[in-house]
């Protein structure tokens, strides 16, 4: 619940913008209100009128001036970066209500002079975000309405234009997925006080935690902990689904919904053992070989590994309630929070959520390019998107070095400088494959 | 806590603003301006002079980017930066002692504007303990609001503020502690098994408490004061329970290091603003302690005449509060520790006159007792706060003040087209309101 965490996905996107404030020289933004969304429209400030829109939007996070914006204008590019009705509230978030926020900005740029092309960028919580709206958009509202979805969509979702081609630079499998990896499930609370489980305590030594470098766990430990923390979601699920039906029939204690608390697992308190242990081949490297577009600019092909250096804060972090605990409701939590699996590495069952890039990219033949951030978390769930991905024109690369939010990832440089040109390699990267295509 | 509910507080404004959109965006392109943690939207006239005063728009979380103040005060030849705090959309979140250092971006970026000589703030509703704080410290040192009495003070980092020239008050409101006190019913009581009681002496919408849910209801007078008197009790013994558990964390005997929800049953709208509350003015709007003035005031009549006379709010009631206030989305206030102790919790005997206003930071009536720049006070007429707003005027240390209230305007400035007796009766309440504020600053600045 720190003010930082809410920016969290995007944290190191702001610090790019920060560091490229003279793009604002360049662009002055027009504020556009679209009912219930904010946008702020970047143009570029000279060269030919842009016959190519990107919208550019994460579901809770503040998108008005993410770097992206100032750096596709730069490249010629329009841009509309908008925030949706949930801005900064993951507390309140109606999943499904989200792909009318897209529709809004969507319909907007659609009718700007000159436009003709429209490419949706889905960055971390962005990615689920712009890959449902596209879903339902190629195959309608029966999409985001299969019975094996918890929360299904309304029919309010309508008709959805869809966009020309999306980029999910850094995209993740969907905060579902998220919030299980992130759910320490040897920490519960009984009678006030917090228990815990040595077994599968993540930050004790004997399983492999080295609270001054990187964690080593074993594949025993990694498979008893993925599976522990399916069941403590399944769990919580399996209560506030109760609730449900005791609120249905009236006998509850409010008539229309409640507040769930998932301590012990929110995105700056994560438990992901990732985090700890960036070795993990599963979420850190390609199994097969893949693009990696250096920093000198150049692309090799090879199995690909993230340079990303292990956190050392997440023991503290987990228990602290700003830092670690989920305020949610029951409806942001079974519309956003929450998947059915078996264990959070392979045994997730995506499609049980319509808040899935995993799950949505599986129904997306629009063209797709996924560019993960080479110090980063998501390269193998970013392969796994691209391997699914039924587009007829997918590409996938990596992009040597740099953090979420496409800046340099200084911690991982052995030498310095040695990651620097992060933020121009992928934008470069995607101007150029959308210039190629529309 | 749907989202709609977040908006409440200006609802009106916002609901004027789909009306004007296509109007006043063709007359103005406002540029979208990042100011660090701060989102603002800078309005300028499109023609005319260059202007040299600047307003400040904003509230501790809701969205003015697209205020309707934005747009009228840019059509009347000001500047205005409408701005929203890093708290937007977000009660839970607040830290309310960081707020002044949005202003503080906000301030600072006009003051830099070429032709600007002075700013003006704008505070409206959750904007005026926001602007009412900022104008405060600025004129009195981080002293103000690291004072003894205040449950939560401010730290060091909110020193060197640079006082603006003037603040306008468009329904003001006394701070959200006193707004949470009031909205708060203390019928409704939480077992620690979670489970919901209602105590019937207290309970505001039981008919045999004066409730009528087909229009206005009366409760007795002794029915308010002892209401009134609960709502104290039911604030008070959160306090000192949630005081008691950072204690506890303090020495580590707690479940986590830094804080943990507060969860409030019946204790209104989730989100910025009113609805879903127990607050009795909204099912009995003939309470005169608060629903009118206490002394002759200016009322700015609809048809621009001013005339001065004791003023009562002609709002009209709202029986719907007793279903939204029992339910979860528009009735129970989540909030944490640190946002409940710093923006929605008072110290009082009674949720009337008996409010500590100085305990908290948070507190308009407060806050302009140490302000000394001019100060408008402008109630709206078919809402609320017209008590208050005679109060926030009268404690004003300013020697340069004014107070009016706009016939039957609700909170966000926009006609009461429910309190209206003849069609269109308040048909220009945003009119006349956005001219006498131009009035006021054009003979001043």
């Amino acid at each position: 619940m720190k003010i930082s965490r809410y920016l969290g996905a995007c944290a190191l996107t702001l610090a790019g913008l920060l560091a490229a404030s003279p793009l604002l020289a360049q662009s002055h933004p027009e504020y556009v209100p679209l009912g219930r969304i904010q946008a702020a429209l970047y143009k570029p400030d000279s060269g030919p009128a842009p016959h190519i829109a990107f919208l550019v939007a994460h579901r809770t996070a503040n998108n008005l001036s993410t770097n992206a914006c100032p750096e596709l204008s730069k490249r010629g590019f329009m841009v509309l970066c908008f925030n949706t009705r949930f801005i900064n509230n993951e507390t309140i978030v109606d999943w499904e209500q989200t792909p009318l926020d897209v529709k809004a900005a969507m319909d907007f740029v659609r009718k700007q002079p000159g436009i003709t092309k429209v490419v949706l960028l889905g960055h971390s919580g962005g990615s689920p975000l712009m890959s449902l709206y596209q879903a339902i958009a190629e195959n309608g509202a029966g999409f985001c309405q299969k019975p094996e979805r918890m929360v299904k969509c309304a029919n309010n979702i309508g008709t959805l234009t869809p966009a020309d081609g999306l980029v999910f630079p850094d995209a993740h499998p969907g905060n579902p997925a998220q919030a299980l990896r992130g759910i320490n499930p040897s920490l519960s609370i009984a009678n006030g006080k917090v228990a815990v489980d040595p077994s599968l305590d993540p930050f004790d030594p004997k399983n492999g935690y080295n609270p001054e470098g990187a964690s080593h766990y074993s594949k025993d430990f990694q498979t008893r902990y993925y599976a522990a923390q399916s069941k403590v979601m399944n769990e919580q699920m399996t209560k506030v689904l109760a609730a449900k039906e005791r609120m249905s029939k009236g006998d509850y204690t409010f008539p229309d919904n409640d507040i769930v608390l998932v301590p012990f697992s929110d995105q700056d308190g994560s438990a992901g053992l990732m985090l700890m242990d960036p070795s993990i081949p599963e979420f850190m490297s390609t199994k097969a070989p893949r693009k990696l577009l250096k920093n000198d600019g150049s692309v090799v092909t090879e199995i690909v590994h993230s340079v990303a250096v292990p956190e050392l804060g997440q023991a503290k972090a987990n228990r602290e309630f700003n830092a670690g605990v989920k305020v949610l409701t029951f409806t942001s939590y079974l519309s956003a929070n929450a998947t059915r699996s078996t264990n959070s590495l392979s045994g997730i069952e995506h499609c049980s959520t319509n808040i899935s890039t995993i799950c949505n990219i599986q129904s997306i033949k629009a063209p797709t390019m996924v560019a993960a951030m080479g110090g980063w978390r998501f390269i193998g769930d970013q392969e796994q998107m691209y391997e699914l991905s039924p587009a007829a024109d997918k590409d996938f690369v990596v992009i040597e070095g740099a953090v979420h939010g496409y800046t340099p990832c200084t911690k991982c440089e052995k030498t310095p400088g040695q990651y620097s040109n992060t933020v121009k390699n992928l934008f470069d990267y995607i101007a150029a494959w959308a210039n190629k295509r529309f | 806590m749907r989202f709609r509910t977040i908006l409440a507080a200006s609802a009106g404004a916002l609901a004027l603003l789909c009306a004007y959109t296509a109007a006043s965006f063709a007359q103005s392109h406002p540029e979208y301006v990042p100011l660090g943690r701060v989102q603002a939207a800078l309005y300028k006239p499109d023609s005319g002079q260059t202007p040299h005063v600047a307003f400040l728009v904003a509230h501790r979380t809701a969205n003015n980017l697209n205020n309707i103040a934005c747009t009228e005060l840019a059509k009347r030849g000001f500047m205005a930066l409408c701005f929203n705090t890093r708290f937007i959309n977000n009660e839970a979140q607040v830290r309310w002692e960081e707020t002044p250092l949005d202003v503080k971006a906000a301030v600072e970026f006009v003051r830099k504007q070429p032709g600007i000589t002075k700013v003006v703030l704008l505070g409206h509703s959750g904007g005026s303990p926001l602007m009412s704080l900022y104008e405060a410290i600025a004129e009195n040192g981080v002293a103000y609001c690291q004072k003894p009495e205040r449950i939560v003070k401010c730290a060091d980092n909110v020193g060197g503020l640079t006082p603006v020239d003037g603040i306008v008050f468009p329904d003001a409101h006394p701070g959200n502690p006193v707004q949470a006190l009031r909205d708060l019913n203390p019928s409704v009581v939480m077992g620690d098994d979670g489970k919901i009681t209602v105590i019937p002496q207290l309970d505001p919408f039981s008919t045999a408490n004066g409730f009528n849910p087909n229009g206005t209801s009366h409760y007795s007078k002794e029915f308010i004061t002892r209401y009134y008197a609960a709502q104290s009790k039911a604030m008070n013994d959160r306090l000192a329970k949630v005081l008691a558990a950072q204690e506890q964390i303090k020495k580590g005997e707690y479940r986590y290091s830094d804080d943990d929800i507060v969860v409030v049953p019946g204790g209104g709208n989730p989100g910025a603003g009113a609805g879903g509350d127990g607050k009795l003015i909204a099912m009995d709007p003939d309470i005169a302690e608060l629903m009118q003035t206490v002394q002759p005031r200016k009322l700015l009549k609809n048809d621009g005449t001013i005339v001065t006379q004791i003023v009562k709010s002609v709002a009209v009631a709202d029986p719907e509060n007793a279903r939204t206030n029992r339910r979860f989305d528009t009735g129970t206030k989540v909030f944490t520790f640190r946002s409940f102790l710093s923006a929605n919790a008072t110290r009082s005997t009674n949720a009337m006159d008996g409010i500590e206003e100085c305990s908290s930071n948070n507190s308009t009536v407060c806050a302009v007792q140490s302000i000394h720049v001019p100060v408008l006070v402008a109630a709206m007429g078919g809402y609320h706060f017209v008590r208050d707003q005679e109060i926030i005027y009268d404690k004003s240390a300013s020697a340069d003040k004014d107070y009016v209230v706009i016939e039957g305007a609700l909170h966000g400035y926009t006609p009461c087209k429910a309190c209206e007796k003849t069609p269109g009766q308040y048909a220009n309440t945003v009119k006349n309101l956005f001219d006498y504020m131009a009035a006021w600053t054009n003979k001043r600045f």
